[in-house]
C-alpha cells in the first residue's frame, strides 16, 4: 500500500489528482490517504471527501482516507486558541514567558495581557500567513491529532507527501510533519515529496494578511528551508509552480474563489510525482536522491497523456491518455444503457439473456429479488460510476482542453474513439461491447479497484462493478 | 520546453530535470523578506542565517542592507557584529539552559522535539539592562548557523542604538577585535575555516567580513575568559559537509589566565559526586568546579519522572550541561596556598586526579572522540572549558619546555595582588650553561609532575617580585667556599656554621610530602641586606674563584640528574655573584675547585656538589 499525506489546500489539490487517477486507474492501486488541514468544511475540502459529491453506496471513493480531513492539532478541544496562550498561562514560569517572547515578536506571539490583535495569532481565526507559528502548533500537539498517521505510515510500501509551500498551514506543518514521519519509519522506507510552488494568482479582493508578496515570502523561505533541511530527509522530491514567462497554457490561474478547487494542470503534474519519483529514484543510493521540476512544452503541451502512468492494467497502452479515451468511451456506455434502461433492465438486447441477463438473474435470485428490480439497481450503480469518471474526464478536459485522443488506447478503443468522434455513436454500439465483455465476467479484474477491496460490497455495487471491469476488458482487446 | 518553476530563466532538454539548489530567484526581495514566513519556531535564527548568507568575502564589497528598505526586518548583520563585539566585550553574557528544565514548560519541550540537538540552548543577556522579573534583558540567543540571532522584541525600547553606542564608543573595541582574529586564528589552524566554503556556515561568513584583515593579538591565552559552550557548525578540513562542534567563545578579561593560574594553589576538595571545590589553607571554597551536568543533578534531586529521565540523558553532551564550569566567586579574600595542586601530593588527590581527568573524560564524549590528550587541548583550546584549557596550556611567556612548580613560603608570602603567581620554572635538563640565567627554575631531583621550584623574581616588567631564593641558595654555596657553611651530618641541611648554625636551606616537608630542597628564612634574610654583600665584594678574589668553580661545571648530558643538580648551582652561584657585583666587572681568573668535597642529595642521581675554596681548605688545615 502507498501512503499519500496530503498536506493543507495544496495537498488537498493533489489528493484530489491522485484519486481522480485512481478512478481511471491511471495510478496504479492500493493506496490511501491521509489528508490534514486545519479547516476541513471548505468547498475543496468537501469536493475532496465527496469526490465531487459522487460518493455513494455504489461508488465508493476512489481514494481509501480521502473521506476524512484531520486538523493538525485538536483546535476543537483546545481550551485556548490564542497562540501565546496555548504556551504561555498564568502560572508560566518567567524563564519560559522570554522563551517566548524571544521567539515570538509582538504581530504573532502578543503581548501579555493584551486581548484582539495585541494579543497576537488566534489560531481559531488561522493562521494568517504565518508558518512559524503553525510550525510551532503542530509540534506542540503533534502526539494527539498525528498519532494515528504514524501507524499507517509504518505499513505503508511508500510515502508520498504532497502540499505546497504557500500559505499558513501546509507551508507550516508539511516540514515538521516529515520529520516526524521519517523518524516514525525508520531510514529504509522511501519518502517521497511533491510539492506546488507558485500556481495560482491570489484575486485582488483577498483578505488583509495574505497577498502575492506574503505567498512569494512563505515559498521562498520555505525552499530556504526545505533545500536546508527537509531535501534529506526525502528520497526524491519533486517541485512544480508558475514560471516567470509563462506560456497560456502553464501561466497561473486565479484561485477559486471561496476556497474551492482551482483546476489547473500543476495539482496534476505533481500527482504524476506518484509515478515518476519511484521510477528515478535508488533507494539504495541515498546520495545520488535529487529534487526534480517538470517542463512545458509549448510543441507538446499533452504530453503527460503519452507517458506511462500505471504500467499495472491489461492494456498495452499504458499512458495517461489512455486511460482517459477508455474512460470517456465507458461514460459513453453508461450514457447509452441509461437511454435504453429497458433494454439493459430486461435484458432486452441482443443475447442479453444468455449473458449478462443470466448473470443478474442468479444473483438476484441468490438475494431474493425480482432480476429486473436488481438491473435497475445495477445501472444506477454504473451511472453513479459513470458520474465519477466525468468528475475526472471533465477535469482532464480543462486542463488538456479537449485534446485528440485517437492516438491512444488499444485496438478496440481506437476504434470505437473514432465512432464518438465521427458522431456515429448510437446505443447499439454500446450493448455490442457490454456483450462483447460478458466474455471477460470471469477474468477481469485482476486490476484491484477500491470496490473490490472493500468486504462484501452489496452485490449490485459488486455487479455493476464486474461489468465495468468487463467492459474495461473488452475495450483493450 | 519551459521549465514549471518560479524563477526559471533556461530552457529544459527534458520533461523532467533535477533542480540540485535553489534558485536565487526563489530568495524573496530585501523588502519581501517575512521572518514568520519560515516554517518553523526557529524562523528568527533562519532569517539571520538568512542575511548573513547574502554577505560579500569581496573585500571592499558593499555589503547588502536589507533593514534598510524592510523596516520589519529585526535580523541585520549590525545588530549581529554589535552582539559578537558586546559579548567579548562583556556587556553581553551567555547563559546556557536546558530547554528541557521544568521552567521552560511545553514551549521548550517543543523547541526540543523540533531540534533535539540544541537542547542546550544558549541566551544573550545584556549585562547592565534590566529585563523582566528581576533578569537581565534578553537580547538575543545562539544558534549552529549563525551564532547568534536577536531578539524581535527589543528594538521597541531602543536597545540597538543604545547598544551600538557603547560599543562603538568602546576603548575596548580593537583589542575585542584582536581577540576575535585570536580565536578565528585558532579555526585556521586547525583547518576548520572555511568562510568561502559553498556550504560554509553563515556565522563564519559574518566572522570574517567583521575581522577583514585584522590580526590576532596573542592574547587569546592570557587575557581571554571563554563562555558557553555553544554549537556551532564548521566545514572540517578536506570536508564537504558542515558538522557541528562545541566550541567555548571568548570574553575579554586582562589577567584572567593569571587569575586563573593561581586557582590550581588551592587544594581540590570534592565535595559531592557533582563538584569540586578549591579550598584555601583556611579550608575556605575560593571556587566551585562543576563535574556533572546541573540539570541532572536537579532533576533527580526534585524527583522528577519524565524530565529526570530526560536530564539524566546528557552523554554525549557532559561539556553542554555545564560541565567543567567555574562557579563562584573567584575573587574571593583567601589565604593563598603554597602548594601547586595540579598533580596529586602523596595520598592526596590534586586537581588532575580530581578535576582534569573527569572532565577530560567528559570533553571526550562531549566531543564524540575516543579520548582527549594534552595535545588536542593545545591543538584546538577553544573547544574546552577554562578549567581543562588554563590547566593544561603554557602561558604565552612560559619558557619552552618549562616546568609547573611548587612555590615555596616565601614565594606565597610575596605574592601580590594583580601580579601573576609563579606558575613554572625553567627546566635546568633544558637550560644550556652559558645563556642568560633563568629567573625561576625547577628544582631537580623533585617526585611527581610539578616539581619545587627557587625564584629569584617574577612578575611583569616594572611590578617585579624579588624573591631571591636562587642567590640566596648561590650565598650558601658562597658560605660553604668559604668554611663558614657545613652540611649537617644527616645531609638534610646546610647549616651556617659560622653564624650559630643556622639553617640555610635543605629538605622540606609540605601537606606530608617531601620537597628536595627550599632556601630558608636565614639564607634568604640575607641576600636582603647589603652586609652579607659588602663582604662578598670584600673578597673579590675569592668570588673570582667561587665564580669560575661554579662556572665550571653543568656541562654535558642535560637528562643526566647529576647534570641538572650541577647546572642548579651553577645558576644559584652566578646570580648571587651577580647580585653581589651589582654590575662591578670582575676578571675572570684565579683557581678553580674541581672536586667537590661533598653533595647535598636532591633525588635520585640528583646530587647538588658542594665546592670548598682550595685557600679555605689550606686556612681550614
Amino acid at each position: 500500500m502507498d501512503l499519500v499525506i496530503a498536506v493543507g489546500g495544496g495537498g488537498q489539490h493533489i489528493a484530489l489528482a491522485v484519486a481522480r487517477l485512481l478512478r481511471v486507474h491511471a495510478l496504479a492501486e492500493p493506496v490511501t490517504a491521509f489528508v490534514i488541514d486545519a479547516d476541513g468544511e471548505s468547498r475543496l475540502a468537501s469536493k475532496l471527501k465527496s469526490f465531487g459529491n459522487t460518493v455513494s453506496a455504489g461508488a465508493p471513493h476512489p481514494l481509501d482516507g480521502a473521506q476524512a480531513i484531520v486538523p493538525p492539532f485538536a483546535r476543537d478541544t483546545m481550551k485556548e486558541t490564542a497562540f501565546r496562550k496555548i504556551f504561555i498561562d498564568d502560572r508560566a514560569d518567567p524563564l519560559e514567558r522570554e522563551l517566548f517572547e524571544l521567539f515570538y515578536d509582538e504581530e504573532s506571539g502578543g503581548i501579555e495581557g493584551a486581548v484582539g490583535p495585541a494579543g497576537g495569532v488566534d489560531i481559531g481565526k488561522g493562521m494568517f500567513a504565518n508558518p512559524s507559528v503553525g510550525s510551532a502548533v503542530f509540534s506542540a500537539s503533534k502526539g494527539g491529532a498525528m498519532e494515528p498517521l504514524f501507524g499507517i505510515a509504518r505499513t505503508a510500501a511508500r510515502i508520498f507527501v504532497v502540499g505546497s509551500f504557500l500559505g499558513g498551514t501546509g507551508a507550516g506543518i508539511t516540514h515538521q510533519l516529515i520529520k516526524l514521519v521519517r523518524e516514525a519509519v525508520g531510514v529504509a522506507k522511501p519518502i517521497y515529496g511533491a510539492f506546488l510552488l507558485r500556481w495560482f494568482d491570489l484575486p485582488p479582493t483577498t483578505g488583509q494578511t495574505v497577498d502575492t508578496a506574503t505567498l512569494l515570502a512563505s515559498m521562498g523561505h520555505g525552499l530556504e528551508y526545505f533545500f536546508k533541511h527537509t531535501k534529506l530527509l526525502l528520497d526524491a522530491s519533486l517541485l512544480l509552480g508558475v514560471p516567470d514567462n509563462p506560456l497560456p497554457q502553464v501561466k497561473a490561474t486565479a484561485a477559486a474563489p471561496d476556497n474551492d478547487e482551482t483546476v489547473s494542470l500543476y495539482p496534476l503534474l505533481a500527482a504524476y510525482g506518484l509515478v515518476m519519483l519511484p521510477e528515478k529514484t535508488d533507494t539504495q543510493a541515498r546520495a545520488a536522491h535529487r529534487t526534480y521540476g517538470l517542463a512545458h512544452d509549448e510543441h507538446d503541451p499533452a504530453w503527460p497523456l503519452r507517458r506511462a502512468w500505471n504500467v499495472h492494467t491489461t492494456s498495452k497502452d499504458p499512458s495517461l491518455g489512455a486511460r482517459m479515451v477508455e474512460a470517456l468511451l465507458v461514460q459513453e456506455i453508461y450514457r447509452s444503457l441509461r437511454e435504453k434502461s429497458s433494454d439493459f433492465t430486461d435484458f432486452g438486447y441482443e443475447k442479453g439473456r444468455s449473458t449478462w441477463g443470466s448473470l443478474l438473474g442468479n444473483v438476484a435470485r441468490a438475494n431474493h429479488e425480482n432480476p429486473t428490480v436488481f438491473a435497475r439497481k445495477v445501472l444506477n450503480a454504473l451511472l453513479n460510476r459513470g458520474a465519477q469518471l466525468w468528475f475526472t474526464t471533465a477535469w482532464l478536459g480543462t486542463i488538456f482542453g479537449e485534446p485528440d485522443l485517437s492516438m491512444f488506447g488499444d485496438p478496440r478503443t481506437r476504434q470505437l474513439y473514432s465512432v464518438v468522434k465521427q458522431r456515429r455513436w448510437a446505443p447499439p454500439e454500446a450493448f455490442r461491447v457490454l456483450v462483447d465483455a460478458f466474455q471477460h465476467e470471469g477474468t477481469a479484474g485482476a486490476e484491484r479497484t477500491r470496490t473490490s477491496a472493500n468486504k462484501d460490497p452489496d452485490p449490485d455495487v459488486a455487479t455493476a462493478e464486474k461489468i465495468e471491469r468487463s467492459l474495461l476488458a473488452a475495450l483493450r482487446t | 520546453m519551459l521549465q514549471l518553476i518560479p524563477g526559471s530563466d533556461t530552457a529544459a532538454q527534458t520533461d523532467t530535470f533535477a533542480i540540485d539548489q535553489k534558485k536565487g530567484t526563489w530568495t524573496p526581495a530585501p523588502q519581501h523578506l517575512r521572518t514568520k514566513s519560515f516554517p518553523t519556531p526557529y524562523a528568527q535564527a533562519e532569517m539571520m542565517s538568512h542575511v548573513l548568507g547574502q554577505l560579500s568575502l569581496d573585500p571592499g564589497a558593499r555589503q547588502p542592507e536589507p533593514e534598510s528598505v524592510n523596516d520589519r526586518l529585526q535580523q541585520t548583520f549590525e545588530r549581529w557584529r554589535l552582539v559578537v563585539m558586546a559579548l567579548c566585550l562583556s556587556e553581553v553574557t551567555l547563559e546556557t539552559v536546558d530547554l528541557l528544565r521544568p521552567e521552560c514548560d511545553n514551549f521548550g519541550r517543543m523547541l526540543f522535539d523540533l531540534r533535539p540537538e540544541c537542547r542546550f540552548f544558549g541566551l544573550l543577556r545584556d549585562a547592565r539592562r534590566p529585563g523582566a522579573e528581576g533578569r537581565r534583558l534578553l537580547v538575543g540567543a545562539t544558534d549552529p548557523e549563525c551564532l547568534l540571532w536577536c531578539s524581535p522584541r527589543v528594538a521597541r525600547s531602543n536597545y540597538w542604538a543604545e547598544l551600538k553606542t557603547r560599543i562603538d564608543a568602546s576603548a575596548q573595541r580593537h583589542e575585542a577585535l584582536q581577540l576575535l582574529a585570536d580565536w578565528r586564528a585558532v579555526f585556521e589552524r586547525n583547518g576548520a575555516w572555511a568562510p568561502g566554503h559553498e556550504q560554509s556556515p553563515t556565522w563564519m561568513k559574518a566572522l570574517q567580513v567583521l575581522l577583514g584583515d585584522v590580526q590576532p593579538g596573542g592574547n587569546l591565552r592570557s587575557d581571554a575568559r571563554m563562555v558557553g559552550p555553544v554549537r556551532l557548525a564548521v566545514v572540517p578540513r578536506g570536508g564537504n559537509d558542515p558538522t557541528e562542534v562545541i566550541v567555548y567563545l571568548p570574553v575579554r578579561e586582562p589577567g584572567w589566565a593569571s587569575r586563573f593560574s593561581e586557582l590550581l594553589f588551592f587544594q581540590p576538595v570534592r565535595r559531592d559526586a557533582g563538584t569540586v571545590d578549591l579550598v584555601d589553607p583556611n579550608g575556605r571554597a575560593v571556587v566551585t568546579l562543576r563535574m556533572a551536568p546541573r540539570d541532572a543533578a536537579q532533576g533527580e534531586a526534585s524527583g522528577r519522572s519524565t524530565m529526570s529521565a530526560d536530564a539524566a540523558s546528557v552523554a554525549g553532551f557532559e561539556l553542554l550541561a555545564g560541565v567543567g564550569r567555574i562557579e563562584g566567586n573567584p575573587n574571593l579574600a583567601r589565604s593563598h596556598g603554597q602548594a601547586h595542586w595540579l598533580e596529586d601530593h602523596a595520598a592526596t588527590p590534586g586537581y588532575r586526579s580530581l578535576v582534569l581527568n573527569p572532565l577530560l573524560a567528559a570533553a571526550a564524549r562531549s566531543h564524540r572522540r575516543a579520548t582527549i590528550a594534552e595535545g588536542d587541548v593545545h591543538a584546538f583550546p577553544v573547544l574546552f572549558p577554562d578549567t581543562i584549557r588554563l590547566a593544561l596550556t603554557p602561558a604565552g611567556d612560559a619558557l619552552p619546555g618549562a616546568v609547573r612548580i611548587h612555590m615555596s613560603r616565601e614565594v606565597t608570602a610575596r605574592l601580590a595582588p594583580g601580579v601573576p603567581a609563579p606558575q613554572a620554572g625553567a627546566s635546568l635538563g633544558k637550560w644550556s650553561p652559558g645563556t642568560a640565567l633563568p629567573k625561576i627554575v625547577a628544582v631537580p631531583g623533585s617526585t611527581g609532575a610539578v616539581a619545587a621550584g627557587l625564584v629569584e623574581s617574577f612578575g611583569p616588567e616594572g611590578r617585579a617580585v624579588d624573591v631571591g631564593e636562587l642567590r640566596a641558595l648561590g650565598f650558601s654555596l658562597w658560605l660553604y667556599f668559604l668554611g663558614d657553611a657545613e652540611l649537617r651530618s644527616d645531609g638534610q641541611r646546610l647549616l651556617w656554621t659560622a653564624d650559630e648554625a643556622k639553617e640555610l636551606f635543605g629538605k622540606v616537608i609540605v601537606h606530608n610530602a617531601e620537597r628536595p630542597l627550599e632556601v630558608l628564612k636565614e639564607a634568604l634574610s640575607a641576600v636582603h641586606g647589603e652586609v652579607e654583600r659588602q663582604r662578598a665584594r670584600d673578597r673579590l678574589a675569592t668570588l673570582q674563584r667561587f665564580r669560575n668553580t661554579w662556572r665550571a661545571v653543568g656541562d654535558g648530558d642535560g637528562e643526566q640528574p647529576a647534570v641538572q643538580a650541577a647546572r642548579l648551582g651553577r645558576v644559584a652561584a652566578e646570580t648571587f655573584a651577580e647580585w653581589a657585583l651589582n654590575g662591578a666587572a670582575i676578571g675572570s681568573f684565579g683557581f678553580r675547585q674541581a672536586t667537590a668535597a661533598e653533595h647535598f642529595t636532591l633525588g635520585e642521581g640528583a646530587r647538588l656538589p658542594l665546592y670548598l675554596d682550595v685557600f679555605a681548605r689550606s686556612d681550614g688545615a
